[in-house]
């Protein structure tokens, strides 16, 4: 039997955070979900490794561009997909374009269907 | 006092690189169309259907419905997108991109732009993406607009 995938959730918002883990947790994935850039690097120092990597572009006031400088460098071939609703100072359209050269393989814009997430979650994995 | 290149040519630089991107906007096939209608078009090319209601539109670019729906009116009336009343609200109309507009974003200005720093070599390519991507952490801000 194959090992599950692991998935790396990083969302400041609670609410969205279970939304997003209670979304996948239906699928076959081994789940593990933080709330800030320190907690997830820290998994990262731990040495812990996953096969993707959903992410909040907004932590807080932070964006998390140097969290996915940090994955790429550490596990080059994880993708990563980022998710945001904007801030209010940056327009959707610059953050997906970051986003896309930091290496995102997908952008959603909150919010979004479970099944966009489930789609882009199977078709950045399989 | 702080150092970096040299005044001179920071501003020929940036002169150069308000040419490149303005020169691609005034080719022979794409001067009719302005960069506001080139991101609609784009976004709709990649958008489901709905999300590709104007204030989807407007909420990604960071702008208010009225531009948007101007420009969108443009592209209407240029046969390059059209607009259908939405199933779940009459009040409310989806944008598709009609067979012209997939036609046109073929010439997308931002394609060619992409194509000619292609052709540079890669260690050149890698510091544009890199200068860019600083340059929009840093300054990227809709506040300084």
């Amino acid at each position: 039997m194959n090992n599950p995938k692991r998935i790396l959730i990083v969302e400041d918002d609670p609410d969205v955070r279970e939304m997003i883990a209670a979304m996948l947790a239906q699928t076959d994935f081994e789940i593990t979900s933080v709330d800030s850039i320190d907690t997830a690097m820290g998994e990262l120092s731990n040495g812990q490794s996953f096969d993707l990597a959903v992410l909040d572009f907004w932590l807080g006031k932070n964006h998390s561009v140097g969290l996915m400088d940090s994955i790429k460098s550490k596990m080059r071939d994880v993708p990563i997909i980022v998710i945001s609703g904007g801030n209010g100072s940056m327009d959707l359209e610059k953050t997906e374009a970051i986003s896309d050269i930091s290496g995102a393989v997908t952008f959603l814009q909150k919010p979004f269907r479970k099944a966009d997430l489930i789609a882009a979650v199977k078709s950045a994995i399989e | 006092m702080k150092e970096g290149v040299d005044s001179k040519r920071l501003m020929a630089s940036v002169v150069l690189l308000e040419r490149f991107v303005r020169d691609m906007y005034t080719t022979k096939h794409s001067s009719s169309i302005q960069p506001l209608q080139w991101s609609i078009l784009r976004y709709l090319a990649r958008s489901s259907a709905d999300r590709c209601e104007v204030r989807w539109i407007a909420r990604f670019l960071g702008l208010t419905r009225a531009p948007v729906t101007r420009a969108i009116a443009t592209l209407e009336a240029r046969k390059l997108v059209s607009q259908q009343i939405s199933g779940e609200d009459a009040r409310t109309k989806t944008v598709t991109l009609t067979e012209l507009g997939v036609k046109a974003l073929a010439e997308d200005p931002i394609v060619l732009a992409a194509e000619r720093i292609r052709i540079l070599p890669e260690i050149d390519q890698e510091q544009f993406v890199r200068s860019i991507k600083s340059l929009a952490l840093n300054f990227g801000s809709n506040d300084l607009e």
